[in-house]
Order: structure tokens, then sequence, then C-alpha cells
């Protein structure tokens, strides 16, 4: 009896050991983590990743015309069609690739990935699973992507829209009122409609190249700056900062707490925080806006400048004003819109 | 179906969670674990009895007649006494100690020459090291050794209640936070409770004999190293077993995941 | 003899104040990890503005694994106008330079440094390559990673963030199939990175710049006198000059790396014994200073302090075990049965290997590994072992410092074989 007490002991011992001793041996999960070894940072990704699987499949494939069976990510019906076509009403359930330009009517339903090597025309209140376009691409009132819309031009969207994932062009990417997003990428992106681009004026007289100073203020937590003032610092506070009107920063600014930033207030560098930042009307930002909260930018806010890429990234949520110009990138977790 | 498709891009794990429900947590913290460890309080004496019933019988064809009885002491007075086993100690002789010491001297001598950087080996030492102090005192102050087996075997059953109290408490603040269903839950805290009942009862048997039997020499190396110690391995154990299953099982459900 | 006692009963209580300190500490960042929100890195800002990069390779005999480590640098995603690689060879007697020439004939970019004179050592090295060096931010990998080709633009961007003064990212172990010793190594590591350090990074608190796949701004290192070559655990150090000068770490849980950890039981026992007299060093060396930085909030103070002490903590539960040993020989056993002696066996069996066991289940959770979590049992061998060599490591800080003994520097083994070698490229 007690020895069968010791080989029980034994027993209860050992038997948690037993299923890390079992996948030792069966080596079920002994592979290191799965790293992507050719992950990039690319805002096109999707629609990237989406044109070379097509190119390739239908490069192997062959021919290009009538309707094909293609390996994308997986088995797909691919038809091919020649030129614009005007289609009211409808339900389109395979990938169309569209040889030139392509108009569609409006109340159309796409449920897999349109392809234009043309310019594309989406009529109203469309329903777009994703689109990627070498033309230029007009969007008008009330369609909606599911996925992401890519072009090689331009883009330029009616209001009410929703941009699904990822709206991404080489040109500039217009977008009116009442429209949501995610992530944004355009140079520049432009809300307000395609007129705000060509208006060149600017309320606020800064312009060309401003030297950035990295030194920091010696006040250790400032809380504001004053309007009108032009400071040569980089601003870092733990608390929240406000900038005054028209205040000139030639440094970086960071806070823990939020941004809050007045009228034609222009900043050489970066804007950090770990609050919400808002950004008053007609102010420059020439770095990249970072915020883990939200993000405001009123009427006539610029971040960045022209040839260059710069980033609005709000975690939480992004709020762009009328005319607002955001050279580059826009991005949020949370809720993207156009007032 | 839309919506659905539509936040459907998985995102890396570096910023995944899961949706935490602090209410729920407290709710099943309310309803399975604290009645686990309530069963301690309210039943101690129920259960050390009968732990010490099923040790009897064991035990007492091992030892003279008479010399392993269930004796009891008071704890908690409102709820009743914790029984003991009172049994005789085994008392180590100078040769016996010696010989103990010798062995874990040599061992503790001659290991870095064979092996000196695996955890097994580290283990060895720390063991001898423990026997070799525990075999030193008898040598040298052997009426001065404070303990016979029936203290062990009080202060034994008092530690065993606080672990069967601590089991489900632990367990509950490791595993109801996650997302796994609530019966697998509740059988995981059930099991393990259950398991520590039965692996504390058996370590009980093995360990009075042990004391009673062969030496009061091992106490120190019982006590310290596979006392309350080696109880964290069946609850690591279950541990482990409970949320293998849930990563296996939310792997590809992606409705159970938040980013940021 | 009473008074003995009673100091023997504090120590204890002492001993199980700290466990509980510590155990209280990882579960809160196991919950924040799992259900708190998490704060984003830098990783998704796109910027034109490129910084200027140094990557610096320390390397000792390393012909196993350079070439690999370089064919992957060549492959970033950077502009070489913006990049150099500067590979260090530190006194090497195998073809490592050989390899290092080789590169450089066939890339501008790369300008290796080789050291024949002077002092030997990773401190050292580095601080002859940042002189030399003409990038902004300096990137540091060990010569074993595999660097993939987005991860430079991941380290170099939070720079953006004018706090930042120093950047790790996550290593993820390459080599876990070889042993069960790199299967509870990897298991550490994920407990570390994808719960630990994040949590901390969540909270605001202190993330530690761990001396490879991370990167910190040049001209601040050089304000601040370089790499200190008097101690072992130079990452450690930096992170907390950095901290009480002002400057941030952070942690970028997406910049993830492979690394090769040891595969041996000698050689891991090495390592972990060198960390800890590093890391001792830097904390009789900075927890003053720390305590007293008006640069950091309360929170990131005792965070600082918590961090600090890690590897002194093992010290503490060996001399608690001593204590309760010489407690039970003295006949305090009563004191073993309290419900307050079992949280500390609870809390020094939960904290071991600088991982506890929920941490390391949350980590296999997040990271979509589940079968590896059926090996935490098997922690508990590391948990001994480590707390031997860690206190040996201690013991050794203060010999360093009584004895003002010079440290010397030793590379980990590598293991990697030529046919991991085809597949690393």
């Amino acid at each position: 009896m007690m020895a069968l007490c010791f080989i029980l002991f034994g027993l209860l011992f050992i038997l948690p050991f037993v299923p890390g001793i079992c996948e030792i041996r069966k080596k079920e999960d002994a592979e290191p983590l799965f790293i992507d070894m050719e992950y990039r940072k690319d805002p096109c990704y999707f629609s990237r990743s989406f044109k070379n699987k097509l190119t390739e499949s239908i490069n192997s494939d062959g021919k290009l015309e009538g309707i094909l069976s293609l390996n994308l990510s997986k088995e797909e019906t691919v038809e091919i069609i020649e030129n614009a076509s005007t289609l009211e009403q409808s339900s389109i359930k395979n990938v169309c690739y569209f040889k030139g330009n392509f108009n569609s009517g409006s109340n159309v339903s796409f449920e897999k990935e349109v392809y234009v090597r043309g310019n594309a025309c989406i009529g109203e209140s469309n329903q777009l699973y994703a689109l990627a376009c070498e033309g230029d691409v007009s969007v008008l009132k009330g369609t909606r992507f599911l996925r992401w819309i890519d072009s090689e031009g331009s883009i330029n969207v009616g209001e009410q829209c929703d941009l699904g994932v990822s709206a991404t062009c080489t040109g500039s990417l217009s977008i009116a009122s009442n429209c949501s997003f995610k992530r944004l990428y355009g140079f520049p992106v432009v809300t307000g409609g395609a007129s705000v681009l060509s208006s060149e004026e600017k309320y606020c007289s800064n312009k060309g190249e401003i030297p950035i100073f990295e030194v920091r203020c010696n006040d250790r937590n400032p809380l504001n700056i004053p309007p009108n003032s032009c400071e040569d610092y980089t601003y870092i506070t733990s608390r929240s900062l406000t900038i005054g009107d028209n205040a000139l920063v030639r440094g970086h600014v960071k806070a823990l707490g939020d941004i809050v930033t007045g009228e034609c207030v222009t900043i050489a560098g970066n804007l950090f925080a770990e609050g919400d930042i808002h950004i008053g009307a007609h102010s420059n930002i020439r770095g990249t806006v970072f915020s883990q909260g939200r993000i405001i930018l009123d009427q006539g806010v610029t971040i960045g400048s022209k040839g260059k890429v710069k980033s609005v990234i709000g975690k939480q949520g992004i709020i762009l004003g009328y005319g607002v110009q955001v050279f580059g990138y826009v991005m949020t977790e949370g809720e993207g819109c156009i007032t | 179906m839309v919506k659905e498709l539509k936040s459907n891009i998985l995102y890396h794990r570096s910023y995944r969670k899961l949706q935490g429900r602090l209410k729920s947590f407290l709710l099943q913290f309310l309803l399975f674990a604290v009645p686990l460890s309530a069963i301690t309080i309210f039943f101690y004496p129920q259960i050390t009895h009968t732990i010490c019933q099923i040790t009897e019988n064991i035990l007492a064809p091992i030892f003279l007649e008479g010399e392993v009885k269930i004796a009891e002491i008071e704890y908690i007075n409102a709820i009743g006494n914790i029984s003991f086993i009172q049994l005789p100690s085994n008392f180590p002789t100078f040769a016996f100690s010696m010989i103990n010491a010798i062995v874990c001297l040599a061992i503790l001598i001659l290991i870095p020459y064979v092996e000196n950087s695996k955890p097994a080996v580290i283990l060895v030492i720390i063991i001898s090291s423990i026997q070799f102090i525990s075999a030193l005192f008898f040598l040298i102050f052997p009426l001065l050794f404070p303990y016979q087996a029936v203290d062990y075997s009080r202060l034994y059953m008092i530690q065993q209640i606080s672990i069967w109290f601590f089991v489900p408490i632990l367990m509950g603040l490791a595993v109801l936070p996650l997302p796994s269903s609530l019966e697998s839950k509740f059988f995981t805290l059930a099991i393990t409770y259950i398991y520590s009942l039965i692996f504390g009862t058996v370590r009980y048997v093995v360990f009075l004999f042990i004391l009673g039997r062969i030496s009061l020499l091992y106490m120190a190396v019982l006590f310290f190293l596979l006392g309350p110690l080696i109880d964290f391995v069946y609850i690591v154990g279950a541990y482990s077993i409970h949320v293998t299953r849930l990563a296996n099982k939310i792997k590809g459900d992606f409705s159970l995941w938040k980013w940021q | 003899m009473e008074m003995a006692v009673s100091i023997l009963k504090a120590y204890l209580l002492f001993t199980i104040a700290v466990m509980l300190v510590y155990m209280f500490r990882h579960f809160i960042f196991t919950l924040n990890r799992l259900f708190g929100e998490q704060r984003i890195y830098y990783h998704d800002i796109i910027d034109s503005d490129l910084k200027t990069i140094s990557v610096l390779i320390p390397m000792h005999n390393e012909e196993k694994v350079a070439a690999c480590i370089l064919d992957r640098l060549i492959k970033a995603d950077y502009s070489h106008d913006k990049l150099e690689i500067i590979p260090i060879n530190d006194f090497s007697d195998d073809t490592t330079k050989e390899i290092l020439d080789d590169y450089a004939a066939r890339y501008p970019f790369i300008r290796p440094l080789h050291r024949t004179e002077g002092e030997r050592g990773k401190p050292v090295a580095l601080n002859d390559a940042i002189d030399k060096a003409i990038g902004e931010i300096i990137i540091v990998f060990d010569a074993d990673y595999l660097p993939p080709p987005g991860i430079i633009k991941n380290i170099a961007v939070c720079f953006n963030d004018p706090e930042a003064g120093a950047v790790m990212g996550r290593v993820i172990p390459v080599n876990t199939q070889e042993n069960i010793l790199t299967r509870l190594l990897d298991l550490e590591r994920a407990g570390g990175y994808q719960v630990d350090q994040q949590a901390r990074y969540n909270l605001r608190l202190i993330p530690q710049y761990g001396g490879t796949v991370g990167g910190f701004r040049k001209n601040l290192i050089v304000d601040l006198g370089y790499f200190d070559t008097s101690l072992l655990a130079e990452d450690t150090e930096l992170t907390y000059r950095f901290l009480i000068n002002g400057w941030k770490v952070l942690y970028a849980n997406r910049a993830e790396c492979y690394e090769e950890l040891p595969e041996k039981w000698s050689v891991r026992s090495r390592q972990i014994r060198r960390w800890s007299r590093g890391h001792n060093g830097v904390m009789f060396r900075y927890i003053i200073s720390l305590l007293k930085s008006s640069c950091l909030s309360l929170r990131e103070r005792l965070d600082g302090m918590l961090l600090l002490l890690i590897y002194f903590i093992p010290v503490i539960l060996l001399t608690g075990l001593c204590d309760s040993l010489i407690l039970f020989f003295l006949g305090e056993m009563e004191i073993f049965a309290g419900i307050y002696f079992l949280i500390f066996i609870g809390a020094y069996n939960t904290f071991g290997n600088f991982a506890p066991f929920y941490q390391v289940g949350t980590a296999c959770l997040l990271d979509g590994a589940p079968q590896r979590i059926l090996l935490l049992p098997c922690l508990i061998f590391n948990f001994f072992f480590n707390m031997w060599y860690i206190t040996r490591g201690f013991v050794d800080s203060i010999v360093d410092i009584i004895t003002l003994r010079k440290t010397n520097w030793h590379k980990t083994e590598r293991f990697r074989t030529a046919a991991r070698r085809e597949s690393a490229s």
C-alpha cells in the first residue's frame, strides 16, 4: 500500500509536466514565431498586392478577353471588359478588369475587386469591394468602398462617401464633406472638393523652408505659447499645451496632454501628443502630427508641404474640416471623417 | 456581413488584445472561485478528518498498534477543529546522520567537476545543501532539533488548509478574465481544487511515512523543496492546459480580437 | 537570541513584501496588455525626411553569422544615401575581417571598422564606431540577428518624437527548435517583450533599451559621454542615463527581429551571470540618482527602481530561503504554516524567470502560439537555475565595486550551422 502511495505521489507530481514533455517530443509548436521578412510600410499595400497577383495570373493565362478563371488568393472569376459600361442597379459578382475607361451608373454593387486601366467614374450610391485604377478616379455622392481604392492618378470623391479601409493615390486625393475614412494617402489629401486645390491663397504668410531648432525650451513644463510669438525651441511638456494665434514655433512640440492651437499657427517640426490635438484654422504644420487620442484639423489647415511626405495619425479618430490639405498620409484606427 | 468584411483586416499581433469585462470577471469570481475557497473554510474539519482517516488506514499497519492515531487542534472556533495524525518519529542515529552528511558533501564537492550548469544539477546542489545542513544539525545538536513528526503533521495540515483556500483564488485571478467558456473555467478551477486535495492527501501519507519510518532527517528537504513550492507545478500545469485550449480556439476567431 | 529571531522573521516578511510587489506589478502588466488600451508606436508614420542612420554591428569572431546579417541589411528598405553600416571587427582572429572587407569592396555604404589596438569589448567598440559614424541615429544589431528589410525605418521613425532618446524593438528567437533550453528561453522572451515591455510602454513607465534591435540619438550619447566601458550592461546604463537626463526610451513591439538563443546551459549560465553582474552594477550606480531625478514622474521613478532591482530580486529570494532555513532549525516552523508564507511561495514562484507564468501564457495567447504554453510547468527548473547564476552575478558586481575590478567583456557563443546560415540568407 505504501509503495502504491509513493508511486501515486510520483505520478501526481510528474503529471503536470506530461503535456509539456509531449510537446517537446512532438514539436508541434516549436517553430519560431513568424516574422514577415518582406514587410515594408507601404500605404498602397492592398492594391499593389492585388495588382501583382492579377497581372501575374493574367500573364500566365495568356489571354485578355472574355471570362477567365484565375488563381488570385483563391480561384476567382475575372471578367475582361473592353471599355466604359454604364450599369444601373446591378450587382456584379465577379472581379472586373476594364481595359479602357469605366463609368458605372448609380446603385451598382461590385462584390469583388474592380481594376481599370483607364479612368474611372463611379456613379452615385455605388458599393464597391475595392477599386484599383491606373488613371484618374471620380467617385460620385453616396458611394461606399468596403476595402480600398487606389489610383495611379488622382481621386476626386463626392459627398457622403465611405472610403473603406484605405484610399490612396499618387496624385491629389480630394474629398468632399461628410465622407468617412480610415487611411488616406495623396499629394495632397485635400478636403472640400477639388476646387480647394486650385486656390493658392493662404491666410498665413509663412512660406518656404523654416529651420527647426531642436534645443529644448528652458521651461520644463510650459502650459502655453503666447499668440504672435516666435519661438526657436522644441517644446516638451508633461501637461496640455495651448499655442496662441499667429504663433510661429521653429521646433517640435510634444505634450503628454492635449495640444490646442489657435488660428494661423505655424509649427516647423513635428507635433506629438498623448492626448488630443486640435489645430486651429489656417494653421500650417510642416512636420508629422501624431496623437494617441483624436486629431481635429480646422478649416484651411495644411500639414506638410509640397515635395515632402508627412503623416497625420490619430489613434482614436481624425476630423478634417473644410479646405484641409495633408501632403502625405492620414490614418486612424478610430473614425475618420470630413465635416 | 458588410461590416464584418470591412473590419476583417487582420492586423499584426503586436497591438491586438481582448475585450475585458470587469463586472463579468467579478461575477465569475464570486460564483466560481469564492465557493471553492468557502468549501475549505466551512468544511475543513470534515476534510481534514477524512484525510486523517485515509492516512491512518494506510499507516497503521506499518507502525505498532496504537502508535498512529487522529488528534485535533482548535482552528476557527466557530467552525471546528483541524484533525491531524499523531505518530512516532524516527530519530536518526549518529551513523545515519554521518552517512547522509558525507554523501551530501561528496555530491557538493564532486558535482562541479561533472557538469555544473544544468538546472537538474543546480537542484541537486540545493537539495544536497539543505540535506547537508540538516545532517550536520543532527550530528552536532541532535537534541536541539525542535520538531517531532507530530509537529510536522499538525503544521502540514494547517498549511494545507491555506493552500486549499488559496488555490481557487489564484486560479480564479489567472483564468477567469480570459474569454473561455464558463464551463471550461469552472471545470479548470474545480479540477485544480480536487487535484490539490488529492495531492495534499497523498503527499501527507508519503511524508509522514518518511518521517515516522525512515528518518526525521529529511524534514527540511521535504518541507522546503517538496512542500508548498510544488503545489504551483499543478497550478501552472492546469493553467497552461486551459490557456492552450483557449489559444487554439480563438486563434481563428477574429471577432474576439481588438486592436489598439 | 530572541532579537536574532525577530530580525530573521522581519527579513522573511520583507522578502514576502518584495515578492508581493513584483507579483502585483506583473499581474497589472498582464491585465494591461491583455485588456488595456494599447499605446501604439510610430511604425505607421510615413515621412520623407529620413534621418541619416549608422548601423553598428559589433563582431568578435563572427565568421559563422557575419555574412547573414550583412545580406539582410543590404536589402533594408532605406535609402542607401542615408544609411551606413559599420560592422565592428573587434580583435577577431578568424575570417571575420576578410568577410567584412569583401562586403565593403562591393557596397560603398558598408564601412567596416577593424579594431586591433586598445581595449576589447562591446562598449569600447561601440564608442569607437560612434566616433566614426556619420548618422544622426545609431542603430545597433548583434551579429547573430536577422533584421527584416523594414526594420531600419521602423526604428528610425520614432526619432520624429522630440522626446525619444532611444528605442527598443522586439527580439524573437529563431533557433527555438534546438532543445528544451531554447524552448524555455523563447517563452521567457515572449513574456518579457510581448507583455512586460509593451505594458510598460502602455503605462508610460520605463521600457528598457536592450542593446540590440534598437537605436539611439548619436548627439545624445556623445553629449552624455558615450558608453560606460566599466560596466557590462551598457544598454541598461544607457537607458537610465537617458532617463535621468530627460529623454525617453520607447518600445516598438512591431519592430521584430530574429535572434539566436544560447543552446547550451553552460553558455546560458555565463550569459545570465554577466547580465546580472552588469545590471546590478548599473543598479548601484543609478538607483539614487533615479529616485532623485526631477525629469521623471513618480511612477516612472518607482517603476525604474523596480526594474533596476530585477536582477537583485533572486538574491533576495535566495537569502529569504536561507533565512527560512535558519528559522526552521530554530524551531520557528509555525511561521511557515500561515497564509503569508504561502503568499511568499506563490509570489516567488510566479515571479520566477523574469516573466511569471501568467505573463508568458498571455504572451503566447497574443502571439497565437498555443502549444508552447504547455511548457510552462517546466519553467520551474529555469527558476532555480536563474536564481543561482544571478546571485553569482550579483556577488561579482559587489566584488567589482569593492576591488574596482576591471570588467572583461565576453561574447555569447554562436551556434548557427552551415545549413541554418543558408536558410537564414
